[in-house]
């Protein structure tokens, strides 16, 4: 299999629906845990539970790292980038977290600045974080208003 | 500010060892990578589950591979199949769990060939190695606080390690009341179980982290899963409103 929609063969994913419901023994209850986040994307963007027999179900894990940590973090991450000359940048869904003292993504609005006035996520090269010097960062940016689609977010 | 499991440390890690090369001076990292097989560790000793068995981290086992979750199925007796991200990935995996059950095998297998060795990805282990030490222990949301579970930037990086370089205040902050992502992350709750999941707590307005990220639980959830849901409890109505009307 070489390209994506053939992951997503409609016919394929019945037959393996049919060959899972073969393999359930009457009367007992099947759990499993989807460890990653990703997976739990899927599950619910692809509708998988409707594959799979009532018997059979799917638990969600802890693996989502930006849905772990704890909000003492956040706010440990706002106390840097609200030191002056501090340009913070990380994955897009980590800006959008709530810690007891805020929102890293809102923090534009209390004084902070960013380069080119917005957030930025990826890798940082060169000489960014000092003013005046030819930094660059790398990635999308990130505005306030974005839905959640995913493409900037940390992987599990 | 650096985030993610394995997958993403070795980027990290990278761009410590490219600032070392250029010399920076300028830049640190705040590092709040986290290790996967502790929160497997405490999933497992939770008495709130009974698992049949684990979909693997495809993500992360491209650079841990797949022999770290060998205790999972000879200490534990739970089988793990290494996933890939698309649905029939995730069927193949399911349908590899269910075979393994019913041929009374308990085994780490590898439905993610494609991507994922055996042995992981040595030069990302090797470049975590070199920049990075493991944490005594670190607080997850929902788990708690677990040991050897999260990595800092080691003495030899120390230059480039933001807590080091600011005064973090590291004060633990309790989450709000209304929230309940330390259930939805054991899995002991369903995202539209939690209290305010849809009302109070939406992708926009996020109380919690699970309706933050696109990995979420709850977003995943939100974007997605309620409309099938929502279909489904329609339908019922509709069955009920005809039976009743049915009748004389």
């Amino acid at each position: 299999m070489r390209f994506v929609d053939e992951f997503r063969d409609a016919d394929k994913a019945l037959a393996l629906s049919a060959q899972i419901a073969a393999l359930c023994e009457p009367g007992r209850r099947y759990k499993f845990m989807e460890v990653c986040g990703g997976h739990t994307h899927t599950i619910y963007k692809h509708g998988l539970e409707d594959y799979l027999p009532d018997t059979v179900q799917l638990v969600h894990g802890p693996g989502c790292p930006v849905c772990v940590i704890p909000m003492g973090r956040v706010d440990d991450a706002i106390a840097i980038a609200e030191e002056p000359g501090v340009i913070m940048t990380s994955f897009g869904d980590m800006m959008r977290v709530p810690g007891g003292a805020g929102v890293v993504l809102r923090l534009q609005r209390r004084g902070c600045r960013y380069p080119d006035g917005v957030l930025a996520v990826g890798r940082v090269e060169g000489g960014a974080g000092q003013p005046g010097q030819a930094g660059r960062v790398h990635g999308d940016r990130v505005r306030d208003d974005r839905p959640v689609d995913g493409d900037d977010d940390a992987a599990g | 500010m650096a985030i993610g499991f394995e997958t993403t440390a070795p980027s990290t890690a990278m761009t410590m060892l490219r600032a070392e090369a250029l010399g920076l001076t300028n830049f640190s990292v705040f590092c709040n990578h986290v290790t996967i097989i502790p929160a497997i560790k405490a999933i497992l000793d939770s008495p709130d589950l009974r698992l049949d068995g684990f979909i693997g981290p495809g993500h992360v086992s491209t650079v841990i591979g797949c022999r770290p979750y060998e205790f999972i199925a000879a200490g534990h007796g739970k089988p793990l199949v290494c996933a890939g991200f698309e649905p029939l990935d995730i069927l193949q995996s399911v349908y590899m769990l269910m075979l393994q059950l019913a041929e009374g095998r308990c085994e780490v297998e590898n439905q993610y060939s494609r991507v994922v060795p055996w042995d992981g990805n040595l030069k990302a282990l090797q470049v975590i190695n070199q920049t990075m030490a493991l944490r005594p222990y670190f607080e997850w949301r929902g788990l708690g606080f677990i040991s050897h579970s999260a990595l800092a930037v080691n003495d030899r990086y120390a230059a480039f390690d933001a807590e080091r370089i600011f005064d973090v205040p590291g004060v633990r902050v309790a989450d709000p009341k209304a929230c309940q992502c330390g259930e939805v992350l054991k899995g002991v709750l369903k995202p539209w179980e939690c209290k305010v999941f849809g009302t109070a707590c939406t992708p926009e307005t996020p109380i919690g982290t699970c309706m933050v990220s696109s990995e979420g639980a709850c977003a995943a959830y939100y974007n997605f899963g309620r409309f099938s849901r929502e279909r489904v409890k329609q339908a019922t109505r509709t069955v009920d409103i005809e039976l009743s009307s049915a009748r004389p």
